[in-house]
């Protein structure tokens, strides 16, 4: 890569007037979307829409556990956490402060009488999970390995537990219903956009560089100077603020969030998602997440019918197992695919 | 002793007996192939109704026992050799993902074949008494579990300290290179690891039963964690270390409940998560475990 | 065959990853031979040794071991079935089970061998050989010394009945005196007919102890003779016997 090139995402190797093109270009392919979903969401029912909404919101979820995960080699299962937090923060923070005082007696008063938009709501929500990201991370991210996954494991349960059990803020098992709803599926598709711009930008900058060294070999990092351990922090709570994010957008898209609504089984499938995709490869989450999302609601209709429960779920473990024995890297290993990058530069090499 | 203590010290030595069971299988597991085996769990919920379909049958207990732990074996043997066999140098991630690809497989095809209601699960009558302990009572099946599960422990113990097996399986569990030089057959040995830990699970599926009346194809989870902590509080990869976690953590765990104001009792498994990342956080290689694991 | 060589290499090619560590190299091993293997580190002569047990897979070559029970293609071969057939690999840092007991050591060496009464026998042998062994025979073998290790290792290698032994640097990390020790039962496994392929860093003694010695340069074979020939030859004191020119 030249190092004359600005750190954009262009990095020709002609420099000079080529990199004007690129914003152009992604803006030319964000408006096509744009259009192509104006168009699609026109004609289709609400099911339909919601479903398209949905699976933006996965597609954000897996780009952002890739750049946890799959960028830095660590294993967090934590995004259920973080969406269970976001969720009920944001939920909170929407709801009329009339209905707040009724259903949730314990909330401290400046709270309650608070009465916010999406927007700002999600924000904070955002910012709430990416600060329990980080005390959480301070001792936590010390772990390696699958002592961290486990450790992650804990916390999806540790968060539930305080949902299930602090009925004064959260109502407890019967969860928060009722949830304006505020999202829709422009909201996701901006949200996705937004995540896979930002994650796109790291990844191709010297942080993005730098966390990959750390995936490579933790020793070799520290002694180039990177400093690990605040790179990890970094990936976590970054990842957290996302997922965050994504859980206030989901609950005020279904109108509903439960204490066990964001589970270890969305935790194991976000990792299947990347996994397939290629852990570390941006397109290659959102590619696999759609295909997964999609396939698992096209199967539903068979379960129902034959009374198979459960059947689009093994469907999804057995793919990953078969993707873990045939083809490890998934779809495109922690590279992004050559016709992306050739679009956005005109030129083969990025 | 109060009656109310000696209870629950009953009650929490059984809880512990089925956590010692499922936590002995999969540190037998772990110590052979460094595996955190999530599927382990969901040999419990296997057992249980391994259990449940013999008892249609009018099956004697002690044939069911022994049905039982083969059927656990059998199952192990299997998800072994067709699942992590393939993987076996994979980073130790991928089998930690694997293995929880396992089981979600097995949960589910559990719910596909059977449906999600909980199924009642009885002790004959005669277990289901109390029994006179000079002044205290206990529950009868409490004491017949907790007789089985050391009586089954201490049979293991023999077998993986005095037998030629348990040295195979001792002996690759430290060092494989070593191991494959002394000519012993590594897989096999892998595989019986698997086999064994694996019925002791499926035992414990047969006790949780008795003890709680009701299963579920979604049962295996909570084990299958618990496992994980009660290993990490004994000592990861140490069999003696897994009983004595098992134990600790069932005992924890009933103290907790009963010790504390019925309003915290939700946050048993909140309190017991929370335990468990501390643990890991200051001596992950267990409480009681001298040498300290390799840097994962 | 009694005449036939007990160990036939032939263009063995070993990768270790992308690593090329083993080009062509062959040599042979006769009956009740001591042939020593010597070259500086990275030479490929634990790789060599680890290839004919089984734990490194071949690229292309074999590696044929002939006993009285037949042949087999050691490339091609299970280190389970390798080592039944009397190939004993006592590798490189002993590798002993550090957490069990010296008694399971040997037990775990004698692991193919079914007859109780020869293992009876031979592990009475050890305990005479090393009698320190008999002594520590309760206590894991992690908490013995350097010296007792490489005892332990040498009596568990003697338990499988070896045929062909492959011993990777005994002396390592070692005292004289164990040293000694040592090299007399190596001398004394000659006497009783076992072939030995010894890897040395010290080459002086390897050299005096060997029929025929190989010297290994980047993975192949660049000299080989009798052991007396090659400390005389010129190049082998300068570069292995810290003669100077």
């Amino acid at each position: 890569m030249s190092k004359s090139a600005p750190e954009t995402i262009t990095m020709g190797t002609s420099g000079g007037g080529q990199w004007l093109a690129a914003p152009l270009r992604i803006a030319l392919l964000i408006a096509a979307a744009t259009v192509a979903l104006w168009l699609v969401t026109a004609g289709s029912s609400a099911y339909l829409t919601t479903l398209i909404a949905v699976m933006f919101i996965n597609a954000a979820l897996a780009v952002s556990l890739t750049f946890t995960n799959g960028m830095t080699g660590m294993f967090s299962l934590g995004h259920p956490a973080f969406m269970t937090i976001g969720a009920y923060v944001a939920a909170i923070l929407t709801f009329p402060s009339r209905r707040k005082a009724s259903m949730l007696p314990d909330l401290p008063e400046f709270i309650a009488s608070l009465d916010l938009s999406l927007l700002p709501a999600t924000v904070i929500a955002g910012l709430a999970g990416a600060l329990v990201a980080f005390l959480v991370g301070l001792p936590v991210l010390r772990l390696r390995g699958h002592y961290l996954a486990v450790a992650t494991l804990g916390l999806i349960v540790i968060v539930q537990g305080l949902a299930l059990n602090w009925n004064g803020i959260t109502r407890g098992g019967a969860g928060l219903s009722g949830i304006p709803r505020l999202s829709n599926i422009w909201w996701a598709f901006g949200f996705m956009v937004l995540t896979v711009a930002a994650v796109w930008r790291i990844k191709f900058s010297s942080l993005g560089r730098a966390m990959m060294a750390t995936r490579e070999n933790d020793l070799a990092a520290e002694c180039t100077g990177i400093d690990t351990v605040r790179i990890r922090m970094l990936a976590f709570v970054i990842g957290a603020f996302f997922a965050a994010v994504a859980g206030a957008l989901m609950a005020h898209l279904i109108s509903v969030v439960t204490p066990r609504t964001y589970s270890i089984v969305l935790a194991f499938n976000l990792v299947v998602m990347i996994v397939i995709g290629g852990s570390g490869s941006i397109v290659g989450s959102v590619i696999a997440a759609f295909a997964i999302t999609i396939v698992s609601e096209l199967l539903r209709p068979v379960e129902e019918s034959f009374g198979l429960y459960g059947m689009s779920q093994v469907i999804v473990a057995l793919s990953l197992i078969l993707v873990l024995y045939l083809r490890p890297r998934g779809l495109f290993g922690s590279d992004e695919p050559a016709f992306v990058k050739h679009y956005l530069n005109g030129k083969k090499r990025l | 002793m109060s009656q109310y203590l000696f209870q629950q010290l009953i009650n929490g030595l059984a809880l512990g007996s089925l956590y010692a069971l499922v936590a002995i299988g999969f540190s037998m597991i772990y110590g052979i192939v460094r595996l955190i085996n999530f599927a382990h769990g969901d040999l419990v919920m296997i057992g249980a109704f391994a259990t449940l379909g013999m008892l249609f049958y009018g099956t004697p207990w002690p044939v069911t026992l022994l049905v039982v732990l083969l059927v656990g074996a059998l199952a192990g043997a299997m998800i072994q050799t067709v699942v992590f066999r393939p993987m076996l140098g994979a980073p130790q991630v991928t089998g930690f993902i694997a293995s929880l690809a396992v089981s979600i497989t097995i949960q589910n095809s559990a719910l596909m074949l059977l449906s999600g209601q909980p199924r009642n699960f009885l002790f004959p009558e005669a277990m289901r008494q109390r029994v006179s302990l000079g002044g205290v009572s206990a529950s009868l099946t409490d004491l017949v579990i907790i007789g089985l599960t050391l009586t089954l422990i201490a049979i293991l113990f023999v077998i993986v300290y005095r037998t030629r097996l348990g040295r195979a399986m001792r002996a690759t569990a430290e060092n494989l290179m070593a191991a494959r030089l002394m000519g012993i057959g590594v897989n096999r040995t892998i595989v019986a690891a698997f086999a064994i830990g694996s019925a002791l699970a499926a035992v414990a599926g047969l006790f949780w039963g008795g003890k709680f009346g009701q299963i579920d194809p979604l049962l295996g989870s909570v084990p299958g964690l618990k496992a994980v902590i009660a290993c990490v509080i004994g000592g990861v990869g140490s069999i003696g270390g897994a009983m004595l976690g098992g134990y600790i953590l069932g005992l924890a765990e009933v103290l907790f409940v009963g010790l504390l104001p019925q309003a915290y009792a939700g946050y048993r498994d909140t309190f017991v998560f929370s335990l468990l990342i501390l643990i890991l956080l200051i001596k992950p290689s267990g409480l009681f475990v001298r040498h300290v694991e390799e840097r994962a | 065959m009694p005449d036939a060589p007990i160990l036939q290499v032939s263009e063995l090619n070993v990768f270790r990853g992308a690593t090329h560590v083993l080009k062509d190299v062959s040599f042979e091993v006769a009956r009740g031979e001591l042939v020593a293997l010597i070259g500086a580190n990275g030479a490929g002569k634990s790789t060599t040794l680890l290839a004919l047990s089984g734990l490194l897979p071949a690229r292309s070559g074999t590696a044929r071991m002939t006993t009285d029970e037949g042949t087999i293609e050691l490339t091609r071969a299970s280190t389970e079935t390798i080592v039944r057939n009397g190939l004993i690999h006592c590798p490189e840092g002993r590798q002993i089970f550090q957490s069990l007991s010296v008694a399971d050591n040997l037990a775990l060496g004698a692991y193919t061998r079914t007859d109780k009464d020869w293992i009876a026998q031979t592990t009475e042998e050890v305990y005479r050989l090393f009698p320190i062994l008999r002594e520590r025979e309760k206590i894991p073998a992690g908490a013995l010394s350097g010296g007792e290790q490489m005892m332990l290792a040498m009596g568990r290698a003697l338990l499988g009945a070896p045929k062909l032994l492959l011993l990777d640097e005994p002396s390592l990390g070692l005292a004289p005196k164990v040293i000694d020790t040592i090299f007399d039962v190596i001398a004394e496994l000659r006497l009783r007919g076992v072939t030995i392929l010894l890897i040395e860093q010290n080459a002086a003694m390897a050299l005096e102890i060997a029929d025929r010695a190989h010297v290994m340069e980047h993975g192949r074979v660049t000299l080989s003779g009798t052991g007396a020939s090659l400390m005389e030859n010129d190049r082998v004191r300068q570069a292995y016997l810290g003669v100077s020119a």
